[in-house]
């Protein structure tokens, strides 16, 4: 737990607040004592760190937990961010596209039509893929019929630039066995997805996602 | 953060883990109190029932292995029973049952099935029985022969087209040599009667039980260990989310029981999706560490490997071999940590496409056990970058593998400084004697420290010592009373004589003959009871369901010490074996030849392997050694599982917990135990394994 609170801390002092370690001997030694500590972390993670990578604040609202995670890489429209125990969420123009080392395996998933609808926040229907891995490793794909409708306009909160105004958008998918529901907070100019809170699978549940920016 | 990531995931999947839970019987099965239904569990699920009612104790350990068949295994305790309430009575039984009809909105499911057919014959019965779902109720109605018909019994109208239908031979008839024979000739014969119950859901986690009963407990109501006065029987269940099951029960009116079930399938991954970190993205070959380099030049190939080491080790992989041409790498890889071998493939490429020049576009894996190459995995470095973002990434990046066998690797640009390799660990150990009557269970348990020197790949001198701190196997009273060479039943002696144990001291040398083969040369202290020489040939087509295998040893036995002395028992031993995959994780071996008492015979194994990798299995060995004198059990036969550790953790790891359960130990049809058989060091390599774990290439 401690590895925790510490690095909620570093975050906190680095990422969160985008202050440069450079600036600030102070901060900067006690993020290498921190760092030279938590040898459990991921050194890709503290790679990182130290490289100031942008951040996402991360949650799991059925369970309460939460975290920032960093960007590892961007990739065309694909974001990959670690977490410091080496958790992955990749997202898709915002979209969840796959986890790796939360209780479900989503490999990958195809949500281009549901995604066109929602960026562009304009209602319709559209159908989503998810695979997963199941018990005896195999990759298992799911199938979602997805209706996605605008709710109106919505202000949020967005770590370092403040309130931001953006158009709620709902996804509601239903396959024969499972359902879930997705919303998303969407900037109208741009298409860009800067708080969602979005299905990850029957085990992990439900993750937010709001994003950090760094001045 | 960590934590708390990987804690609730653990959480959540451990709740997802619950099993679709039916009421068991006192015999571990699906049933009502003591009568059977005509139910079965979820296909692979695995019941584990313990309990007590009276003088008896009850512990069952029931496979769904198929679909419509599950075999159950049982060890019963009955207290006093044997010379006048003198002894306890230890029993092992098997039982079988099959789904003949599921049920249908209009029709039963229907079931026939054998308790304790091949045992001491105290649990011996058949039944064909019934089940209907009304509402909330299950009804069952069923007909029981032997024990099941103890109880309001008539005649067998059977006897009217045979007479022998009529009587049932004594099941024990033949006195304990003759147990563990299956004893045809008393199936379905002889008096039955009519049994039937009602099950009721009072809520999803509440259901009470009433049977009539058909097994009036006749042996052990005479020797006093129960009380029956009534044919009723009543019971109270109640399951658990997490899929097990209390449940209360009032026998013959008069005993109060108490049952556990632990139900749970293998099928399921407490965390299907694994706890380990992420691997690396695949990135543009542009991006890539090395991108800029020449693929051909020396300095590159350097480079790479220093490159390429550290990010693999951290994979747990170890780099052997590296070589680049223009447009392909070749790396042979040794997999430490994977159980999933495509997985190790992923990971591995995953980190090629980190690094290699921006020109190398074919990545060509050889995964190496004991340093000696197995398959040859081809992937091209644009399809991984494509299709790690694909919804249908796993399978269509197998279609786009190749993969073949690779039996001439070779040392090519083998990593300077791998040879001589040691290896070395200390870990803690335990084992077990079963089913002795005086100590049902006994441990050892003590450390274990391993060493493993390589001076050249395939060739290796392997030690393995012992120091038992815990021993309750050496108390052991009884001694062999076995006819044939004490290959196997002096297992006493070794515990009681020996202190610092030496298991295992011995040179080995695997190599590839050619295509398709593998070889393997052992000499030394090979197992814990023989010493000796060992030469084994596995023909293992890369593609394919059979692969057949050739062995051929020369053992003489170890003195009890377990040091460095034999005696002066020896025997040339080996066996011709077949391998099968008959599909669905399904495999079969049968090995003819001759077993170490000098005996000839053949072993018939059927395993049933999860995906996952968890294993359960039975197998059974008939040799030209008599029954009577091959003494109690009359032949050698057992089950046998492997639980992955991953399946435990959750963290990928290539360890597993195994164990061998053979009701009896005996001398025929004993085998030696060879370190290292073929088969099974090679067969999680060959492309049809590695296609099983595909899924998990992307993970």
């Amino acid at each position: 737990m401690t590895v925790i609170w510490r690095a909620l801390l570093l975050l906190a002092l680095l990422g969160g607040c985008g202050t440069a370690t450079q600036n600030n001997p102070a901060l900067a030694q006690i993020s290498d004592r921190i760092t030279g500590e938590v040898a459990e972390f991921d050194p890709r993670f503290i790679a990182l760190l130290r490289a100031e990578a942008p951040a996402l604040q991360v949650g799991f609202p059925d369970g309460g937990t939460g975290g920032t995670l960093l960007l590892e890489r961007r990739d065309g429209a694909f974001d990959y961010w670690l977490s410091p125990d080496g958790v992955q969420i990749v997202l898709e123009a915002g979209m969840l596209h796959g986890t790796r080392g939360l209780g479900d395996g989503l490999l990958a998933s195809e949500t281009r039509a549901a995604r066109a609808l929602v960026r562009g926040a304009r209602a319709g229907v559209a159908d989503r893929f998810h695979t997963y891995l199941d018990g005896e490793d195999f990759a298992v794909t799911r199938t979602f019929r997805c209706v996605i409708a605008p709710l109106g306009p919505d202000e949020v909160e967005i770590p370092g630039t403040g309130p931001v105004a953006t158009i709620l958008v709902r996804e509601v998918c239903a396959s024969l066995d499972e359902g879930f529901e997705n919303l998303y907070w969407v900037v109208p100019s741009t298409g860009d997805i800067v708080v969602s809170r979005q299905w990850a699978g029957a085990e992990t549940g439900a993750l937010s996602t709001r994003v950090v920016v760094t001045p | 953060m960590s934590g708390h990531l990987r804690i609730m995931s653990m959480l959540a999947a451990l709740c997802a883990l619950q099993a679709a839970a039916q009421t068991v019987s006192t015999l571990g099965t699906p049933g009502l109190i003591d009568m059977p239904t005509a139910e079965v569990f979820e296909d692979g699920e695995v019941a584990l029932t313990t309990l007590r009612f009276g003088g008896i104790q009850r512990n069952t350990a029931t496979v769904q292995i198929f679909p419509r068949i599950h075999g159950s295994f049982r060890y019963a305790i009955i207290d006093d029973f044997d010379q006048g309430g003198a002894r306890d009575r230890f029993d092992r039984s098997f039982d079988i049952h099959f789904q003949i009809a599921d049920e249908t909105p209009r029709s039963p499911a229907l079931a026939v099935g054998l308790r304790d057919f091949a045992g001491t014959g105290l649990l011996s019965s058949e039944y064909i029985v019934a089940t209907k779902t009304v509402g909330r109720a299950k009804l069952t109605g069923g007909l029981g022969w032997g024990r099941l018909a103890e109880r309001g019994s008539f005649d067998n109208p059977l006897g009217l087209f045979a007479e022998r239908f009529e009587t049932r031979p004594s099941a024990g008839a033949g006195g304990i040599s003759t147990t563990g024979q299956l004893d045809f000739g008393l199936y379905f014969r002889g008096p039955m009667a009519v049994f039937g119950g009602l099950d009721y859901q009072v809520t999803d986690r509440l259901s009470l039980q009433v049977e009539y009963s058909s097994d009036a407990y006749a042996q052990e109501e005479d020797r006093d260990v129960i009380d029956i006065e009534s044919p009723i029987n009543l019971g109270m269940n109640y399951r658990f989310p997490s899929g097990s099951n209390v449940r209360a029960h009032l026998i013959g009116g008069t005993e109060i029981g108490l049952q556990y079930t632990y139900l749970f399938n293998p099928k399921r991954r407490p965390i299907p999706g694994g706890r380990e970190g992420a691997p690396l993205t695949v990135p543009d070959a542009r991006a890539a560490r090395l991108a800029d380099l020449p693929p051909g030049a020396r300095e590159t190939q350097a480079a790479a490997r220093a490159a390429l080491v550290p990010l693999l080790a951290e994979e747990g992989i170890t780099l052997e071999g590296l070589s680049l041409e223009r447009r392909e790498a070749t790396v042979r890889i040794e997999n430490g940590r994977w159980d999933v071998e495509a997985q190790a493939i992923g990971r591995t490429a995953r980190v090629l496409a980190n690094v290699l020049p921006a020109g190398i576009e074919s990545f060509t894996i050889v995964p190496q056990t004991f340093g000696v190459a197995n398959t040859a995995i081809t992937l091209n470095r644009s399809d991984l970058r494509e299709l790690q973002t694909d919804f249908d990434g796993a399978w269509k990046s197998l279609a786009r593998a190749r993969i073949e066998d690779a039996p001439e690797a070779g040392r090519a640009g083998e990593v300077p400084g791998l040879y001589p390799e040691l290896r070395y660990g200390i870990a803690p150990y335990s084992a077990f004697s079963l089913f002795d009557p005086d100590q049902p269970v006994r441990i050892a348990a003590g450390l274990e420290l391993s060493l493993g020197l390589s001076p050249r790949p395939g060739l290796s001198f392997n030690a393995l010592t012992r120091y038992p701190l815990v021993d309750t196997i050496e108390e052991a009273s009884r001694r062999s009373d076995s006819v044939l060479p004490r290959v196997r039943s002096d297992a006493v002696l070794y515990a009681l004589e020996s202190e610092f144990e030496i298991n295992q001291l011995y040179g080995q040398y695997l190599f590839r003959p050619g295509g398709d083969l593998f070889g393997r040369v052992s000499a030394g202290y090979l197992e814990t009871m023989f010493a000796g020489l060992s030469g084994e040939v596995l023909w293992s087509p890369n593609e394919g369901p059979l692969a057949l295998g050739v062995e051929l040893n020369y053992a003489r036995q170890r003195d009890f010490d377990m040091l460095f002395g034999l005696q002066d028992y020896d025997v040339v031993t080996g066996h011709a074996s077949a391998y099968y995959d008959f599909g669905s994780g399904y495999l079969g071996q049968l090995d003819v030849g001759r077993y170490l008492a000098g005996d000839w015979g053949a072993t018939f194994s059927l395993d049933r392997e999860y995906n996952n990798g968890f294993r359960i299995g039975a197998y059974f060995t008939l040799t030209d050694v008599p029954f009577e004198e091959f003494g109690e059990g009359s032949f050698d036969k057992g089950i046998r599982f492997t639980v992955p550790l991953s399946w435990i953790t959750g963290e990928p790891s290539r360890g597993a917990v195994s164990q061998l359960i053979q009701p009896v130990l005996r001398d025929g049809g004993a085998r030696l135990s060879v370190p290292n058989r073929l088969h099974g060091v090679t067969r999680s390599y060959r492309a049809q394994s590695l296609a099983k774990g595909w899924g998990r290439v992307f993970r």
